[in-house]
């Protein structure tokens, strides 16, 4: 079916993340005709609807979307993120890695198949990254601010307010007010003004999370956030950012064509074209320059199949820890409806040891999330934390992504093979990391929860970069600021391979805005050419 | 151990209750069997058209090998009919001299020479026969379990029909051993070279009938019945006149039943190596307890955590859930956990790899997974100041008293193998 598409398309997308669809829209706008390849997995049980506590309380067959019919919950147990174990995001992670052939060691691989891709479950934090948190970005990053504005405004980004985050998040010239923080989120930042002054001293800042949810109803049918509070699970309203939105929107362009059901493993030069080839070495489409988006990991392998004498390449993931913190006034407030994506952000500005996080409130969160991380008692533990919880918070926090040393290997038979490490400079800048936040959560009357502060696992953070890096002079296997990979005339590469540095903040944003310039770049080469 | 498995299996009554269960272990082991009935046999096993009343030809059957001689006469014993039975072993006798075959010999608990009945005293007469001509016998006891069948069918229908049964006093005992349990003490009595030709009796140890009754209606068919105290006697009467042997055309079978003669096995099981499983896990449908005890390690597992009996629904997950993720075999906790859920306490231990924290953790998540679970961890008591507090500190005080009672009562539980610690 692809075939008979490929033929009249100047360009294959592989990927409909957000990448994929970030760079597409360029394309498409400029009168360029698009073949969109990917896995075309959808979902299979809806996410919830209505309010948390009204669904826990009174629908029988909750256990659907909180366990599942496969035990998804179960299955997943020992996964660091509640986001694999939620039965309804189970279709985005499904078969990725068996599909695209990638064996980890002491590395999570995450990635999807699912029409969307990743952006499916994803917190939706965004920010812009910084002319100097950048190493090695090969143009100048003002040229990034006409594809940040169009993107941000696209997908939707709420959270501008004017706090100690909006230099950080360098996006509310595009962004919608942030939503009503709940009463403990409320209570934190208060406290965090008060003590603005020592919380500055000490390099740390807080102020409403920036992030991708609307707060206003769309005419494309997307509605405002309605705190229903089961973000975790996907939201029924479409308020939160998916790349399926963008999908359904570039279906609506004549020169665009969309094929689901392909995992692709290489290409093959064909004299000025290139064919894409599937696992099973059918050609599915043809095009003389194709885009790759299909995920860091998965873009990664088809680059190197492609390159055939390039074996490795490095990879940066975030190193990640997640906490809980207890507001100790707030014991026995009522549980009130609060939404399920991050609320707070924070940030400690040290140079190469930043860091940064958001906070989430529990009310959506399964308690056995936290029973099965305490030390007391199975039967125990569930009841202090029924009690505890409405005054508890949770927080997560990443590091840069120097601290990582994966390394990613292609063997001959095809096989990608990753080894996650982590530096030995993450050990000590995490104690760091900790000390601190714990000191300013305190200050904030937050006690950060004894044991709690629980490093992840390497890679599970899904924060993937690098591989492919974008130079000014780049060397076989890295691409050229315009993303064309070096030693493959005509292939593109628009997802986070092609970021030459990772920051501690969300890259998702950043990535989509250098998909954006590369998509305008490429259409103007295709009118030309 | 010196079997044999190569040598051919001929198996007379192979269609029967306990020919079909023999006949697809001995297939199930590699043996080659011809299964000698009326009827034919079942597809992939070689088929000898045997009728009890059939002149034999010796060529028809398999040179060296073993004959287990299971087919009898099931209908109303007339003289005639015990001439018949005779005779036919009596031929089988002749082709096994013939053809040096090996002859097994499935009597009765009742085959003694002085029976009550007749039918006990036909199985004796036959029992000599067979062991005169270098053979053995082997005699079971009361056989029940898997597809019904037998003596053990018509107690399963009777049970299915009736609302009342029985509770005949004096009680009878019997001595029940399963049908697959007997087959596979055939298939070593058949094969082993290293046993004795001579009788060997399969069976429990006596147990009351109205425990077998009662195993037979609460596990089997899962049913509650009304028990009528009956004397045995008047039973015994009614199946000794004419007309009773009329309206109760088993009534030969059910004398012998009521009037077993009690057999001592506990030698010949171990001469065997044969461990007869016990009443309850036979009485089920699958033939053992694993899923009952599965239920009852749910019982236990959520209890523990909703702090009250876990709904039918929840329970049948956690079930699927073992079987479909885990090895589906409960695992080991103590079977009064289930009557006392709290007490698991006693045997957790924190976090870690054995299989019982993870099937903690899961009872956690199918737990909360439901609308007792939002009750027990969404309590709207807890919202307020006094509430949480409250609550929070009881269940520490109650984590301070399990784990002082743990400790107290270590040494004993840490006798009995720890729960999980082989998975």
């Amino acid at each position: 079916m692809a075939a008979a598409v490929a033929p009249s398309c100047d360009v294959v997308v592989i990927g409909s993340g957000p990448a994929g669809v970030a760079a597409t829209f360029p394309l498409v706008e400029h009168g360029v005709s698009v073949l969109m390849i990917d896995g075309g997995v959808q979902p299979d049980i809806a996410p919830p609807r209505g309010a948390y506590a009204d669904v826990r309380a009174h629908d029988d067959r909750q256990w659907e979307w909180m366990v599942g019919r496969r035990f998804t919950a179960l299955r997943e147990m020992n996964a660091m993120s509640p986001k694999f174990r939620a039965a309804t995001l189970d279709y985005v992670f499904r078969q990725f890695a068996a599909a695209n052939r990638i064996e980890s060691h002491d590395f999570v691989a995450v990635g999807s198949l699912a029409a969307g891709g990743l952006s499916n479950a994803w917190g939706c934090g965004v920010a812009r990254i910084a002319a100097n948190e950048w190493e090695g970005l090969p143009f100048a990053e003002a040229e990034l601010a006409p594809s940040y504005e169009r993107v941000t405004r696209r997908i939707g980004v709420s959270g501008a307010a004017p706090d100690d985050m909006t230099a950080f998040f360098g996006i509310d010239g595009w962004a919608e007010p942030a939503v009503a923080l709940d009463p403990l989120h409320d209570d934190v930042l208060r406290r965090y003004v008060r003590q603005q002054a020592w919380m500055r001293a000490r390099r740390f800042r807080m102020g409403h999370a920036r992030v991708a949810v609307l707060t206003a109803d769309r005419a494309d049918g997307r509605r405002a956030c309605t705190r229903s509070g089961f973000c975790l699970w996907g939201c029924a309203e479409d308020a939160l950012y998916s790349a399926r939105h963008d999908l359904r929107a570039l279906q609506r362009f004549p020169g665009f064509a969309y094929a689901g059901g392909a995992v692709v493993d290489r290409l093959e030069r064909d004299g000025d074209h290139w064919s894409v080839r599937d696992g099973a070495d059918r050609i599915v489409a043809r095009a003389r320059r194709v885009v790759l988006a299909a995920g860091t990991l998965a873009t990664t392998r088809i680059a190197l199949r492609t390159l055939g004498d390039l074996t490795t390449a490095p990879l940066l993931t975030l190193p990640a820890a997640a906490f809980a913190l207890w507001l100790p006034r707030q014991l026995g407030a009522p549980r009130t409806a609060a939404p399920g994506f991050a609320q707070l952000a924070f940030a400690l500005d040290e140079g190469r040891d930043a860091a940064c996080g958001f906070t989430f409130s529990t009310h959506a969160l399964p308690v056995a999330e936290f029973v099965r991380a305490s030390p007391l008692m199975r039967r125990s533990s569930v009841r202090v934390f029924a009690a505890l919880l409405s005054s508890t918070l949770v927080a997560n926090c990443f590091l840069p992504g120097h601290h990582s040393a994966n390394a990613l290997r292609l063997a001959a038979d095809g096989v990608l093979h990753i080894d996650g490490s982590m530096r030995p400079s993450l050990a000590g800048a995490l104690l760091r990391t900790r000390s601190v936040l714990r000191a300013a959560f305190l200050r904030a009357h937050a006690i950060m929860l004894p044991g709690s502060f629980t490093q992840g696992s390497i890679g599970a953070d899904a924060h993937y970069a690098g591989t492919l890096p974008m130079r000014a002079h780049p060397r076989r296997g890295e691409t050229s600021a315009d993303g064309e990979v070096e030693g493959l005339p005509g292939v593109l590469i628009a997802d986070a391979s092609a970021l030459p540095s990772l920051p501690a903040k969300s890259h998702t944003l950043a990535m989509m805005a250098c998909a954006d310039r590369l998509g305008t770049h490429l259409a103007r080469t295709c009118r030309g050419g | 151990m010196a079997s044999d498995s190569t040598r051919p299996l001929v198996v007379t009554g192979a269609t029967g209750y306990i020919g079909r269960v023999l006949v697809a272990a001995a297939a199930a082991q590699g043996h080659a069997v011809i299964a000698a009935s009326r009827r034919p046999a079942p597809a992939g096993v070689q088929w000898l058209r045997y009728d009890l009343a059939d002149e034999l030809r010796a060529e028809d059957f398999p040179a060296d090998g073993t004959i287990v001689h299971l087919a009898a006469n099931t209908g109303s014993a007339g003289p005639d009919d015990e001439e018949l039975e005779l005779r036919a072993a009596r031929r089988l006798i002749a082709v096994a001299g013939a053809r040096s075959l090996r002859l097994v010999f499935v009597s009765s608990q009742t085959a003694q020479r002085c029976a009550p009945t007749a039918y006990g005293r036909l199985k004796w007469r036959i029992e000599q026969a067979v062991l005169d001509a270098g053979g053995s016998v082997v005699r079971p006891g009361l056989v029940y379990g898997g597809a019904p069948g037998g003596v053990f069918g018509r107690l399963v229908a009777v049970a299915q029909r009736s609302p009342v049964l029985p509770w005949l006093f004096p009680a009878p005992q019997v001595q029940p051993i399963h049908v697959a349990d007997l087959a596979a003490g055939l298939l070593r009595v058949a094969t082993r070279r290293d046993l004795p030709a001579r009788a060997f009796n399969l069976a429990m140890p006596p147990l009351s009938f109205t425990v077998f009754l009662g195993a037979l209606t609460s596990v089997r068919l899962r049913r509650r019945r009304l028990w009528l105290p009956v004397p045995a006697g008047l039973i015994d009467a009614i199946g000794a006149t004419t007309l009773g042997a009329r309206l109760l055309p088993d009534a030969q079978r059910i004398r012998s039943l009521l009037a077993l003669p009690l057999i001592e096995s506990a030698a010949d099981l171990r001469l065997l190596d044969l461990e007869l499983r016990p009443l309850p896990a036979g009485m089920s449908r699958r033939g053992d307890d694993r899923r009952r005890r599965l239920l009852a390690e749910g019982v236990a597992l959520l209890g523990y955590v909703l702090g009250e009996r876990p709904a039918c629904a929840t329970l049948l997950r956690y079930v699927r859930a073992i079987e479909l993720l885990r090895d589906g075999v409960a695992v080991g906790v103590p079977h009064w956990t289930a009557r006392w859920p709290a007490a698991i306490a006693l045997f957790e231990r924190g976090r870690g790899e054995r299989e019982l924290e993870w099937r903690l953790d899961a009872a956690v998540v199918l737990a909360e997974a439901s609308t007792a679970g939002a009750r027990r961890f969404m309590p709207a008591q807890s919202a307020t100041l006094p509430g949480a507090a409250l609550r929070i500190l009881a269940a520490v005080a109650s984590e301070g008293a399990w784990r002082a009672l743990r400790a107290i009562c270590g040494p004993a539980l840490r006798r009995r193998p720890a729960p999980g610690s082989a998975e």
